[in-house]
């Protein structure tokens, strides 16, 4: 009986192991930097070329989309900020929704091209309007 | 409207005296007090559906006087998304949560009280009180549904055209059906908490409430993964994102907790476990109603930022500190009698391990759902945890799920001897190994996708084998035909056949699922008109693009035919819908099938009619859609009532199945 109970948490404990090592695993592959615009300047260089998420708004008038190429570009900065410094962005691909809407905010997720100076987005998440989000007063 | 906003407050000035009732009545020990407070409770319910018909009569008569109707509806909305509007923002979905509430009140009160041996029902009463008393407080003074818009409106603000789809319209019910659901078994658990009765009286009364809330959580979080395919044009389901994760959360422990009761019921084990995993999936679901309404997690879904998350995190705290403080003081009594689990291969540690891999994923989910707080407070920089993460950890603990699922029946309850299980092992063994040809032959050669086909083989031969060997002992036992064999079998024990079909449909959703995850295909074309390009088996022809005047929306669409194999299979029209008062939206256009989904999605054009084509295919994935299906109706079968019998089977029967086994009866 002792050793039969023995089995188990022997067992129960390996899966624990492999889970925390999976769990390493993952977190190594998983996860990065998400920073704002600004923050990103900030940290860029005790930052490694890794993937990183950058939040902000696309500047009004900078989105450059040619439908030849497929290649989307365009200009975020921070959110509230009016003299934030910008980063170029590119993309390759169908853009989303609601890209050309004022004001839109978006996440990119992608790595720095420290070369050219423009930030290759692999993702571009659009902050969806959700139903719980208020229209504001604009009325 | 005044009528709403007084039904609101009376029925908080109700469940108030409802408690003071209840309290009254157990101290004084007077069945008088408690027979108040049931009538009260049922009153509430009236009250409140009183209330809840006043908001969606006022979205069907474009009542905009009310800010809610304002902000949600406009007068060319369709009838159907009028009435849906209840549920189309926060105050209405709480109106909505609260009216369920009080409607599972209603039910559990009147199931029990003209039951003279109902001692737990006023305990059971005051958990489910307090909980709606929450929710009548915020409806009252924090997010009023009936509250005046400040200036008059000819029309409203119409509803997000992406939330004008079926699958946004039955996501947030379901998922409130199911969140509602838990509180009566976890009211139940608190109550045997606090009467001291701590038998599994309390799992055997709600086995019905947790099947029932469980499903809906299911299909929750299934038509938001249904939602977000059709909709938001990015070709999956599910992308770990905080708001999905915190509906997956609690499912994962309820799911957990389905399990482990039945070990309970069997053996008497795991009590104390189980009055944690209620607890666990009654608060995980009042935490993801904080995550995704604190907006304290920055995620695709920006739910607007508004303080009735940080409400919801005080209630969370004051459940956890309950439920632990009443678990606590009855640790010593839970311990007693425990029957311990006596082999390392047996039913119960299978149930076990089942439970530590599901609490494990739930961990998982958690920690790279909060990880972003945590490193922001510890390093002072956001770093947020992408799907690598998540897949990284879940995939093989979902891997080890499919094995436990196919490994459990073939194990007896207590102790199984090594001999049985590989005599059970042959038939599923081999035709697994005869599967991983097959599977090489098809192109899945990936380690991964490997495990996750041929376990899903191995999981289905074993279920299947499941049915065969029942029937097989009723046409030897009774000498009945195969049908009525099987029919009787499957009807009989309605609870086993019921969560192995459960168990066939979760096999279905995984498969689909890996399938969509390791080999979806996306590929992004410039097109002009008349232009064909070839994309795996497909040829795809851009024929037109159209533009239509609706009468809510306008939009361009592009015709592609669709060529499989050389034969023509019909014209898909990806579209850009232009709504009135709104942003534009993609609608994708999808030739679901068997084997795949061809999946098209629009992403702009040019003055001279060229367009930009994203296409994507997508293998298998529609079989999450029929495996939901399949999981629906095993849980209906198995809730269906049925004549009581030992277990369910016949014992002659359920000894035949054993001896065919080879595990020997005991």
């Amino acid at each position: 009986m002792r050793g039969r109970q023995a089995t188990i948490v022997f067992s129960v404990l390996l899966i624990l192991l492999a889970f925390i090592y999976l769990g390493f695993l993952g977190m190594k592959e998983g996860s990065m930097y998400y920073l704002e615009v600004s923050e990103f300047f900030a940290r860029l260089d005790d930052m490694g070329d890794g993937k990183v998420r950058v939040n902000g708004r696309i500047i009004p008038g900078s989105l450059n989309y040619n439908t030849d190429t497929l290649n989307l570009s365009f200009d975020l900065k921070d959110k509230d900020l009016e003299d934030a410094p910008r980063l170029n962005v590119v993309y390759r691909g169908s853009p989303p929704d609601m890209l050309e809407q004022e004001g839109v905010t978006l996440v990119a997720e992608g790595s720095y091209n420290r070369e050219k100076g423009v930030f290759e987005a692999k993702k571009l998440l659009v902050k969806c309007p959700s139903k719980y989000e208020k229209k504001g007063d604009e009325v | 409207m005044d009528f709403g906003r007084y039904s609101l407050l009376f029925s908080l000035i109700l469940a108030i005296f409802v408690a003071i009732g209840l309290t009254a009545g157990l101290r004084k020990k007077d069945g008088r007090f408690i027979d108040l407070s049931y009538r009260g409770a049922k009153a509430i319910f009236v009250f409140l559906t009183f209330a809840t018909s006043i908001l969606i009569y006022a979205f069907i008569t474009d009542d905009f006087r009310i800010e809610y109707v304002a902000a949600y509806s406009e007068r060319s909305l369709p009838l159907f998304y009028k009435i849906t509007g209840l549920w189309a923002g926060q105050k209405g979905s709480l109106l909505f949560w609260g009216w369920l509430l009080s409607l599972f009140t209603f039910i559990t009160v009147k199931r029990d009280e003209k039951n003279l041996n109902t001692l737990f029902l006023p305990y059971v009463l005051v958990f489910l009180n307090l909980t709606l008393i929450f929710f009548l407080v915020l409806l009252n003074f924090v997010t009023p549904p009936f509250e005046l818009a400040p200036i008059f409106r000819s029309d409203g603000n119409g509803l997000n055209p992406m939330l004008q789809n079926p699958g946004m319209v039955f996501h947030p019910p379901t998922l409130y059906l199911g969140y509602v659901g838990f509180t009566v078994p976890f009211a139940f658990a608190m109550a045997a908490l606090v009467t001291g009765d701590l038998g599994d009286w309390w799992i055997k009364k709600t086995r019905a409430w947790i099947l029932f809330s469980w499903v809906f959580l299911t299909l929750g979080i299934i038509f938001g993964g249904w939602w977000a395919y059709k909709e938001l044009g990015w070709g999956g389901v599910w992308a770990w994102d905080p708001v999905e994760n915190s509906s997956f959360m609690p499912w994962l422990t309820a799911t957990a907790f389905l399990h482990s009761i039945i070990i309970q019921e069997k053996r008497g084990m795991l009590k104390i476990w189980n009055l944690v995993l209620i607890l666990l999936t009654f608060s995980l679901c009042i935490f993801g109603t904080f995550i995704t309404r604190s907006g304290i997690i920055s995620s695709v879904h920006a739910f607007g930022q508004s303080p009735v998350g940080f409400v919801f995190l005080g209630f969370l705290f004051v459940t956890l500190a309950t439920g632990i403080y009443l678990i606590w003081t009855r640790y010593d009594q839970l311990k007693e009698k425990n029957p311990r689990i006596e082999a390392f291969l047996s039913r119960e540690s299978t149930f076990l391990y089942n439970n530590i891999i599901l609490v494990g994923i739930c961990f998982a989910t958690f920690w790279g759902t909060i990880f972003p707080l945590i490193s922001e407070a510890v390093k002072g920089v956001k770093i947020s945890v992408g799907p690598p993460f998540f897949n990284t950890i879940n995939s093989p603990l979902f891997l080890l799920l499919l094995l436990l699922m196919a490994l459990s029946p073939l194990l007896g309850w207590r102790k199984t001897s090594p001999k049985g299980i590989l005599k059970n092992l042959v038939v599923p063994v081999s035709l697994t190994t005869v599967s991983l040809p097959l599977l090489y032959i098809s192109g899945i050669r990936e380690f991964m996708p490997v495990f996750f086909y041929s376990l899903s083989v191995f999981v289905i031969v074993t279920l299947m084998r499941e049915f065969y060997l029942g029937t097989k002992a009723g046409v030897k036992n009774h000498g009945r035909g195969w049908l009525a064999s099987f029919r009787r079998l499957v009807s009989i024990n309605r609870r086993r056949y019921g969560g192995f079909i459960v168990h066939i449909g979760m096999v279905f959703i995984v498969l689909g699922l890996a399938s969509y995850g390791y080999y979806q295909y996306k590929e992004d074309f410039g097109l002009v008109k008349g232009q064909e390009v070839t994309v795996k088996n497909y040829r795809l022809k851009y024929v037109d693009l159209t533009n239509l005047d609706r009468w809510n929306y306008e939009s361009v669409g592009s015709l592609i035919e669709v060529y499989k194999s050389g034969e023509f299979k019909g014209t898909l029209k990806p579209e850009k819908r232009f709504y009135k008062k709104q942003e534009p939206t993609t609608e994708v256009a999808i030739m679901s099938g068997i084997s795949e989904d061809l999946y098209l999605i629009l992403g702009g054009w040019n003055g001279d009619g060229s367009i930009t084509l994203t296409v994507v295919i997508n293998p298998l994935l529609s079989w999450i859609w029929t495996g939901t299906g399949v999981v629906v109706f095993g849980i209906v079968w198995a809730v269906l009532p049925t004549r009581r019998r030992e277990d369910g089977i016949d014992v002659i029967e359920k000894e035949v199945i054993m001896r065919l086994k080879g595990i020997g009866a005991e």
